[in-house]
This record gives structure tokens, C-alpha cells and sequence, in this order.
């Protein structure tokens, strides 16, 4: 088993006006190759901050993050963008699409921003819109989707440059539960199928039993 | 009701850009609304000051006609009249040269114009200020009082003698006081101007007794033009008029108004365009709001009314402020439009309340109808749509008849300036410019939509995918429209304005450059045929004709005149000026020719637009010899003598002007000109020599072009600037509005340098779009104008190059690049987490 990801003494403090609001408190965290892990816990106590730092989208007051073995905190601007687009897949509750842009190029973001041309991807797509039932919307933009299929595009883009690692803030946090098992049934079998490491952030029991590991965070400290 | 008011002045508050935004494009409009009613006021005023520095409060000024034996006359008035006079005045004018000795050089012969008047008759009419004075009272004998100007010029000291030589005999005057250069002794830049007793001036003349002008001030203004026709029918060998007449005023300020209407109409359709752009941003952020406001039980006049008021406010505030920058404009402008070559001309403004308080209420009305719109939709959308939010489906569906009108619009604008004539057509004209500018957004979405595909297609090649992204962002993009708008309106005018002045400004020129093929005018009193002879014998002058002229001849049955009236001797005249009619040399000659057969006048266009004429009409002018009917054989497009010229067979302008002798001579040389007039003048001193070169004449009408086409200018600068600061406003909003989108952008993969570089295509692309339709529409409002200068002035060959168009074009693009650095540096340092969280 290799580790994906490695946090060592993480800290995340956030200024609040004059007041340090200690966020995450010393965390030490590694999920290995493979797994499918289920963040928990109650409501502002640090677990979409955690995630995000995962996801170098913000940067650790203290502590170590290692990315498939290599230190976030040392990382470039570019050198870490590209770690975001090939080496990581991001999904969000709020589905965060590109709303002038339609699927297939929502879709597609992550090769162009690669600089790599999109009609080299053509199977790939075919592929990923069959995979998440979108073959049929493939040129409607994301106002004119349900909830369920915009966070089913979210997914298609995460995985369409075939990332080693999805990283899920509540994914099925605004979706109703019929919707909502639909798009845990797709990351299950995305993480069983293709053997993709998973970290998710969800509020539900049942959404976390789609993984293979629970980690609970209270107060910005993990107790498992 | 307090609440609503409370939470709009809120709203206005918090977006202090976009406040400020329409805060200062009412501003502007309503300043520039204010200074360019009032820029005629100010003119005029300067005129008729620079005229009563002469004439003081004179209102009416009699001197013999041209056509008199001589230029003195009985100063005595029919007695009738004397009753209603408050005044009336003699003078006697003559010139006397003064030879200035200078040390190892030659003598200069300087002409000083001569004035002999009463000391305290010139005091009436106009105060002369004296700087030193010796003796001068009593005004008697052979005193003078000379400028300052001159006495610093030549040395020339109080209580010294002044030798003179009046009609070649030389006297002695006592300089009995040197004046300072106000009143009649103001600079005209050229000349020299002393005062003498009358008595002696008229006893060296001979003509003891007579006078040369009179000058006369009515005791109650309403009789002046009774009292003018009562005098021309008793005084037959005078003239006389009014010292400033409406003509010539209008005359002085015709071309500056309708400049200034034009560019006007610009800047206010900008104003236009942002208010309700504005505005429309303004009612759907308040939509929520409204209807709650409106489900909790206000009616829909309160709603309406709020949102009226904030208009009304921003109508108000900016009228206000509008008024007091108006003032200051207009004394820029004022000042802009001095004529510099005479200093006699002071800077002057010149303004009502009246014009202040509709400048005012104009603002208020621009304000509310630019918003009327976009009020008057939410009003009438259901409380019910409102708060169930469904109205953004309303609205999706492209209305079709958007396209049509704007290709109605666009036809008009297209064929109707060919055909509207006369005043009505430059009215037509106007409203075809803004029908263009109109067309151009109406059109806008389809034309973006077709550039749009062709980026797309091109911008993979050059830009790679953050092209094709930030072609994809542009897709849809209302912000990006209202940009591509304010640029192109900003640049059509620019490049619309910029385009007529210069051509004019090289109209003018080329028509000095080559449609004159001489190069001074020179002239002295009673000059006839003999004086060709002694002229070309002159080292330097290759040849030298005489020309007839009269000004400002009256037009039997209408009310305008032609100001330039010409003898054109089909021997010479093509030889000295360059005329061509009906597109050939020999046509021309044959036109020429015939002008000899019968009484038959060749005219301008702009005199055939001014009459509403056309060739084989005939016209009668009102001439010394009585009314004379002329027939129209040509019609010539040119600027000669400013265009309003026309030209007659020398024997028949002889004839009905009654001339005894030329006008002027007509120069040919080969020789420096200027030197060669300072040479001619020394020459023909004695006989009061006088003339000027064509590049003299040509520096001063290009100057005083120069000035109220650089006020123009400044107009489209202005129109411009108000939409750079639009473009501003609009990326500051787009940047907000996609704070979210960039994030994700960033989460998804995107580094700083590929979000910088996509906003920089961005605003690139969208600067090249409102380049290029900027470019379009101004080439159409360039026709336009082309066909309304026909009307007016003449036509003038618009002459823009490619350089300036792709100039054109490029101002929008740094216009949008620029204004996009701050968003840009903005977007690169967003926090991806803050923006993409649902707060
Ligand atoms: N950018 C920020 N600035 C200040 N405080 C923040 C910021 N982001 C998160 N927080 C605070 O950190 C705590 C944890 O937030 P978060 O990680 O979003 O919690 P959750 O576990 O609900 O996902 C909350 O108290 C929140 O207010
Ligand atoms: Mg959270």
C-alpha cells in the first residue's frame, strides 16, 4: 500500500478580525492508494478546510502536506495547478460549473487548461459522458440541468483527466437521496472500478458507508 | 415608505463606481449641454465687444458708398431725425506715412491710420485712457496722440514732434499723448492708429467742413431701423447700417453651432446609453427587493416612484454639479475660440440663468428617460413572477424585431443623407447619425456572435485553449455587449469628428495650395490698369492682374447675400485660379466665355445650397446700378474665399457695382512673398499700399478653424473618456460577477499566468470587436457627415488612411486591455476557497 496523500502537524488558523480562529489543530492524517475515505463531523469543525488544504486550493498555517510523495508547501503556482489538474479530481456540493460553458467543455476544462487539444480526448469523453449518463445532455449548459446531473458533470470533469486522487465536498449535500445514492453508487464504483482514492466530506451515515474508511473530525482534531 | 427610501439610498451607497458613473456622465452632459447653448452667446458677445471697442454704444455708422466721387460728406442730418438721436458723431479718417529712420538699414515707410475727431466726440463714442499726455488739452492745431505700440515700436516720446506726410505734403505734429491700447486704439496686430483734431485733418484733406463716417446712437433702440430707412432715403451717396447686424453675427457663429450641436448629440446619446444600461442592472439587482417589498403590501406607484426618485436624484445631483463644470467649460471653450491673430479680441464668457436652469432640467429629463425604460418593465412584471423568480425566462427569448429595426435603421442611414437637402437634411442628417449608432447596438449581438465564431476558430492557432476558453467566456457575454457599445460609440465619434476636422483642415490648405495660383493680394487706393505695367516690372513678380470684387451682396427676395462677388475675365482668370466646371479645361473656358454674352453668374455649391438654387435658375442681386438679373450657367464645388462666392464677367460687375477701379491686384511671384509685399508697400507707400500674402490668409483661416475644431475634438475625447469610464465600471462588475467561476477555474487546474493571459484575450478580443464596429460605425457616420457638409459648406473629400482606421481600432483595444489589468491582477490573486464557497 503506497500513501496518496500525508498530512504531518497540520494547523490552519484563520484571522478574524483581530481574533486567530483555530481551525484544524495538529493533524496528522494518510489515506493510501485505493481507499475511499468518508470525512465526518459536525458542522464547522474544519473538515471542507482540511479538504481544501488536501487540495492545495489554500495553504497550511503549519505542517506538512505530501501529495503522492511530493511537498505541497514547496510547490510553484504552476507546478501546483498542474498537480491540481492531473494529479487530483475536485468535487464540490455546490457543483461549481462553468455556467457559459456547456458540458462537454465543463467537461473537457482540465485538458485545456492542460494545454492538450480536446479532440484528442474524444473517446475519453464518450467514455466519461456514458459513465455518468450525460451522453444525451452532452451540449446543454449547466443552467438548463437538474442538481443531480450537474454534480454527475462535476464528477466527468473531475475524473476526465484520469487523476489518482478525488477529493468531495459533500457531494450529495443539495441533492435529494434518490439523486444522492445515484452519484454515491457512480464514486463507489469509480473508486472499486478503476481503483481511484477517494476522500469525501459528507454530514449522511449512509454516504459514508459507501466508503472503505471513516474519519471523524471534532474541535479541528481527528478522532477516528 | 422610509424604509424603501432608506434601503435605496443604501443601494446607492454601496455601488459608489456605478453611482459615480452616471453621477458623471450627467455631469458631463449636462456641462456640455450648458457650454455649447451658451458658447453662441459668448461668441457673439466677444464680437460685438471687439466691434464696440470701435464703435463704442454706436448703433448705427454712415459712410459714403463705394460708388460715392469721394469719401468725405456733409456730416449735416435730415433735421427730423436729429430729435431721436442721443448722439451723432463725425469723424474724418486719413493716413499719414511716418518715415522711420533706422541705423544702417533702409527707412521703413509705416502707414499710420489717421483719425480726426473732436477730443471729447471721441470720448463719447468710445473712452480713449491716455498713458502720458502733453498739452492735449486744448485738442487743437497740429496735435496727436499716438498708441503705445507704436511709440515703443519707434522710439517716439511724449512732447516730441512726429513728421507726417498726408497727401505728399510732410507736417509736424506735437505728440500730445500716448494712449493706452484700449478703446479705439485697441491692437489689431497690424496696424498703426493715432487721433488728430479734426479740424486739421479735413483742412490738410480739403475738405473743411466734411467727414468720412458718422457714428450715431438712437435715443430709444426700437426706432434704429426707421431711423436707418429714413437716412438711406434722404443720404443716396451714403451707406447706412446697423454697426452689428443679426447676419453677421450669425455669420461669426453659424459654423460653431451646428459643430458644436453634433458633437453634442454624441456625448449625450453615450450619456443615454449609460444611464439606461445602468439602469437596467439597477432594477433587476432592486427586483427582489421590490417584490418583497411589494408582497408585503406597497403598491406598485411606490415601487415605481422609489425607483423614479433615485433617477430623479442622480438627474438633480448631476445637473447641479453639471451646471458648474459647464461654466468652466465654457470659458475653455471661450478661450479656445479667441482669435489669436488679433489681440483685439479678449476672452469673454457670456451666459443666462435661463441657459443654467435648462442645462438643469435637462440633465433631470436625460436621467429619467434613459431610465424610463427599464422601470416601466419592472413595474409591469407580476408580484407573483417576482417572488417566485421566474422572470429571467421572460426575458431569454431574443425578440425579433431588435434585428429588423436595426437593419431599418442602418438602411436609413445609408440612403437618406444622399438625398435630404437643405435645412431639413441637416436636421435628417443628424438624426440618420444617431439612427446609425443605434443600428450598431441593436445589431451588436449577431455581429459579436458572427466575430465570436471566427475567434473561436482562429484563436487555438495563436492563443492555444486559454484563446478558445476566453472565447468561449465572450460567448452570451451582456457585459461584453455593453462594452463592445460603449467603445464603439466612443470610437465612431472619435474617429468621425477627427476624420471631418482634418479633412476640412486639408480642404482648407489644398484649396490655398492649389486652387489659388497666385500668391498676394495687394492692393492701394484707386488702382486701375496702369498700375499692371509698373507692377510686373517689379524684380520677383511674374505676373499681376486686377480683380473687381464686392462683398456682401444682397439676394433680392431672400434674406442671405453673397459674400465674395468676383470679376472673372475669361482672359486670365483660369491662369489664376484653379476652376474647373463640368470636368474639363475647355468646358470651363467655354463657361468662362459665356459669362461675357449675357448678365449670367457662375456660383458655389455652398452658394446654390444657401439659396436653394440650381444651374439655369436665375437670381436678382440688389447692385449700386439697381436690381440685376444674373442666370445661373455653373455651379462650382469649392472653398474659394470660405465658399460663399460667385463670379461675373468683369464688364457686367463694372457695370452694376459701378467700379471705377480694382479691387485688389492679383500677384504672381516667384520670389519670397512676405519679402516681396514688405518691398511693395515700402514702394507704393506714398499711395497707401497695402496686401497680404495667401499663406498670411491661409495661417489665419486655418487658425481660426483650428480652434473650434480642436473644441470638437474635445468633445469625442470627452465621449470617449465617458466610456472608458463605463468599460471600467462594466469589468469591475463582470469581475465581481465572476469571482466564482474563476475560482473554479483555479480549483480545476488553472494557474495565475493562464487566468491573466485569459482575461487579457478576453478584454482583447472584445476591445478588437468594439475596435472594428467602432471603425464600421464611424465610417458610416462619416458618409453622413460628408452629405451634411455638402448642405452647409461645401464638399469636403473625407480622407481617412488605413493607418487611422487601424488606429481607430486599437484605441479599443488598449482602451480594454488597460482597463482590464486591475480585474486581471485581481482575478490571479483570488482566494480560490472564499470565492467558490456559497456564503
Ligand atoms: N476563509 C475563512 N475565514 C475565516 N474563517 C473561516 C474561513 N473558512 C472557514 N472558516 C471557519 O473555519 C471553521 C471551519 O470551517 P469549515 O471547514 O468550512 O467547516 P465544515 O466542517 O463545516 O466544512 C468555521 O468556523 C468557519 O467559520
Ligand atoms: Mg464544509
Amino acid at each position: 500500500m503506497t500513501a496518496m496523500i500525508e498530512a504531518t502537524n497540520l494547523c490552519k488558523t484563520f484571522k478574524l478580525g483581530t481574533v486567530d480562529v483555530e481551525v484544524l489543530k495538529d493533524i496528522d492524517l494518510t489515506i493510501n492508494s485505493g481507499e475511499f475515505a468518508s470525512i465526518m463531523g459536525p458542522s464547522g469543525s474544519g473538515k471542507s478546510t482540511l479538504l481544501y488544504l488536501i487540495g492545495g486550493l489554500d495553504k497550511p498555517t503549519t505542517g506538512s502536506i505530501k501529495i503522492k510523495g511530493k511537498e505541497l508547501s514547496v510547490m510553484k503556482d504552476k507546478e501546483e495547478s498542474v498537480m491540481r489538474r492531473r494529479d487530483i479530481g475536485f468535487v464540490f456540493q455546490f457543483y461549481n460549473l462553468i455556467p457559459n460553458l456547456n458540458v462537454e467543455e465543463n467537461i473537457m476544462l482540465p485538458i485545456l487548461l492542460d494545454g492538450r487539444k480536446m479532440k484528442d480526448y474524444k473517446d475519453k469523453l464518450e467514455e466519461i459522458l456514458e459513465e455518468v449518463g450525460l451522453t444525451e445532455r452532452r451540449h446543454h449548459t449547466p443552467r438548463e440541468l437538474s442538481g443531480g446531473q450537474q454534480q454527475r458533470v462535476a464528477i466527468a470533469r473531475a475524473l476526465i483527466n484520469e487523476p489518482d486522487i478525488i477529493l468531495a465536498d459533500e457531494p450529495i449535500g443539495n441533492l435529494d437521496s434518490k439523486t444522492g445514492t445515484d452519484v454515491m453508487k457512480l464514486l463507489q464504483r469509480i473508486n472499486i472500478k478503476k481503483g481511484k482514492t477517494i476522500v469525501q466530506v459528507t454530514h449522511s451515515k449512509e454516504a459514508a458507508e459507501y466508503g472503505t474508511r471513516t474519519i471523524n473530525v471534532r474541535d479541528g482534531r481527528i478522532c477516528e | 415608505m422610509n424604509i424603501i427610501i432608506k434601503f435605496l439610498l443604501k443601494n446607492i451607497k454601496e455601488k459608489k463606481l456605478r453611482t459615480a458613473l452616471i453621477l458623471f456622465s450627467i455631469t458631463i452632459s449636462a456641462a456640455l449641454f450648458f457650454a455649447s447653448s451658451a458658447t453662441t452667446d459668448s461668441m457673439v458677445k466677444m464680437y460685438t465687444d471687439q466691434i464696440k471697442k470701435f464703435y463704442g454704444e454706436s448703433e448705427i455708422i454712415i459712410e459714403a458708398k463705394d460708388t460715392a466721387p469721394s469719401r468725405y460728406f456733409n456730416p449735416t442730418l435730415p433735421q427730423e431725425y436729429k430729435s431721436h438721436l442721443q448722439y451723432s458723431v463725425g469723424l474724418f479718417s486719413g493716413t499719414g506715412i511716418y518715415k522711420y529712420k533706422r541705423s544702417g538699414a533702409k527707412d521703413e515707410n509705416v502707414s499710420i491710420n489717421l483719425r480726426g475727431i473732436d477730443w471729447k466726440d471721441q470720448q463719447i463714442i468710445s473712452k480713449v485712457t491716455l498713458a502720458s499726455e502733453f498739452e492735449v488739452d486744448p485738442f487743437q492745431g497740429k496735435k496727436i496722440v499716438i498708441s503705445k505700440k507704436t511709440a515703443d515700436k519707434y522710439g517716439l516720446e511724449i512732447g516730441k514732434t512726429l513728421e507726417l506726410m498726408i497727401e505728399g505734403t510732410k507736417y509736424k505734429f506735437l505728440i500730445s499723448g500716448i494712449a493706452q491700447m484700449t478703446g479705439p486704439f485697441t491692437d489689431d496686430g497690424r496696424s498703426h492708429f493715432a487721433i488728430v483734431p479734426m479740424e486739421i485733418l479735413s483742412s490738410i484733406y480739403d475738405q473743411k467742413g466734411n467727414v468720412s463716417t458718422i457714428y450715431i446712437k438712437t435715443l430709444n433702440s426700437v426706432e434704429k431701423q426707421w431711423i436707418i430707412k429714413g437716412l438711406t432715403a434722404s443720404m443716396k451717396k451714403q451707406h447706412v447700417r446697423e454697426t452689428i447686424s443679426q447676419s453677421d453675427l450669425q455669420e461669426q457663429t453659424g459654423g460653431v453651432t451646428v459643430a458644436l450641436s453634433m458633437a453634442l448629440v454624441l456625448v449625450l446619446f453615450m450619456s443615454v446609453f449609460i444611464i439606461y444600461t445602468s439602469f437596467k442592472v439597477i432594477t433587476t439587482e432592486r427586483l427582489p427587493v421590490i417584490g418583497t417589498f411589494r408582497s408585503i403590501g406597497a403598491t406598485r406607484k411606490v415601487t415605481d416612484f422609489v425607483l423614479l426618485g433615485e433617477s430623479v436624484a442622480y438627474g438633480v445631483i448631476g445637473g447641479l454639479l453639471g451646471s458648474g463644470l459647464g461654466i468652466g467649460i465654457l470659458y475653455l471653450i471661450a478661450k479656445a475660440t479667441t482669435p489669436t491673430w488679433d489681440p483685439g479680441y479678449k476672452t469673454s464668457v457670456q451666459f443666462t440663468s435661463a441657459q443654467l436652469i435648462t442645462s438643469f432640467l435637462m440633465a433631470v429629463i436625460l436621467s429619467l428617460l434613459s431610465s424610463l425604460i427599464p422601470i416601466l418593465k419592472v413595474s409591469r412584471i407580476p408580484v407573483k413572477e417576482i417572488v417566485l423568480n421566474k422572470i429571467e425566462k421572460n426575458q431569454k427569448g431574443s425578440k425579433i424585431w431588435k434585428p429588423i429595426l436595426g437593419i431599418i435603421f442602418l438602411l436609413a442611414a445609408f440612403f437618406v443623407p444622399p438625398v435630404a437637402k437643405g435645412d431639413p437634411g441637416i436636421l435628417m442628417d443628424t438624426v440618420c447619425t444617431l439612427l446609425s449608432i443605434a443600428a450598431v447596438i441593436l445589431l451588436l449581438p449577431y455581429l459579436v456572435r458572427g466575430f465570436v465564431a471566427v475567434f473561436e476558430r482562429l484563436y487555438i492557432y495563436i492563443f492555444g485553449n486559454e484563446g478558445v476558453l476566453a472565447v468561449k467566456n465572450l460567448r452570451n457575454n451582456k457585459n461584453l455587449l455593453n462594452n463592445v457599445s460603449l467603445l464603439a460609440i466612443g470610437i465612431s465619434s472619435l474617429l468621425m469628428i477627427n476624420t471631418v476636422t482634418r479633412s476640412s483642415v486639408t480642404e482648407i490648405i489644398n484649396y490655398f495650395d492649389t486652387c489659388m495660383k497666385y500668391q498676394m493680394f495687394f492692393w492701394v487706393p484707386e488702382m486701375d490698369k496702369s498700375y499692371e505695367p509698373i507692377l510686373k516690372a517689379v524684380d520677383g513678380i511674374k505676373g499681376a492682374k486686377g480683380f473687381y470684387s464686392a462683398n456682401g451682396i444682397e439676394v433680392k427676395g431672400t434674406d442671405k447675400k453673397i459674400d465674395s462677388l468676383e470679376s472673372a475675365n475669361k482672359d486670365f482668370y483660369m491662369d489664376y485660379i484653379d476652376i474647373t466646371l463640368d470636368g474639363s479645361k475647355e468646358a470651363t473656358l467655354k463657361k468662362l466665355e459665356q459669362l461675357e454674352n449675357e448678365r449670367s453668374i457662375i456660383i458655389t455649391g455652398v452658394v446654390r445650397n444657401k439659396l436653394g438654387v440650381k444651374e439655369g435658375d436665375s437670381i436678382t442681386l440688389k447692385m449700386p446700378a439697381g436690381d440685376r438679373t444674373y442666370k445661373i450657367i455653373a455651379i462650382w464645388d469649392s472653398m474659394m474665399m470660405g465658399g460663399n462666392y460667385a463670379a461675373i464677367a468683369e464688364k457686367y460687375l463694372k457695370q452694376d457695382m459701378q467700379s471705377k477701379y480694382y479691387s485688389y491686384f492679383a500677384i504672381k511671384s516667384d520670389k519670397n512673398p512676405e519679402e516681396l509685399l514688405l518691398f511693395l508697400k515700402d514702394k507704393f507707400a506714398r499711395n497707401l499700399a497695402n496686401g497680404q500674402t495667401m499663406k498670411e490668409i491661409k495661417d489665419m483661416v486655418v487658425e481660426s478653424n483650428s480652434q473650434i475644431f480642436n473644441v470638437m475634438n474635445a468633445f469625442s475625447v470627452i465621449t470617449i473618456l465617458i466610456g472608458v469610464f463605463g468599460v471600467l465600471n462594466n469589468l469591475i462588475i463582470s469581475f465581481i460577477e465572476r469571482k466564482r467561476s474563476l475560482a473554479v477555474f483555479r480549483s480545476v487546474g488553472m494557474n495565475k499566468k493562464q487566468i491573466v493571459k485569459m482575461i487579457f484575450i478576453e478584454s482583447m478580443t472584445g476591445g478588437l470587436i468594439g475596435g472594428i464596429v467602432g471603425v464600421a460605425a464611424g465610417l458610416i457616420m462619416i458618409n453622413i457627415m460628408k452629405h451634411m457638409l455638402t448642405q452647409v459648406i461645401a464638399t469636403i473629400p473625407m480622407n481617412y488612411s488605413i493607418t487611422m482606421l487601424t488606429i481607430s481600432a486599437t484605441i479599443g483595444v488598449i482602451i480594454m486591455v488597460t482597463a482590464s489589468i486591475s480585474p486581471a491582477m485581481k482575478s490571479s490573486k483570488l482566494n480560490i476557497i472564499e470565492s467558490i464557497k456559497y456564503e
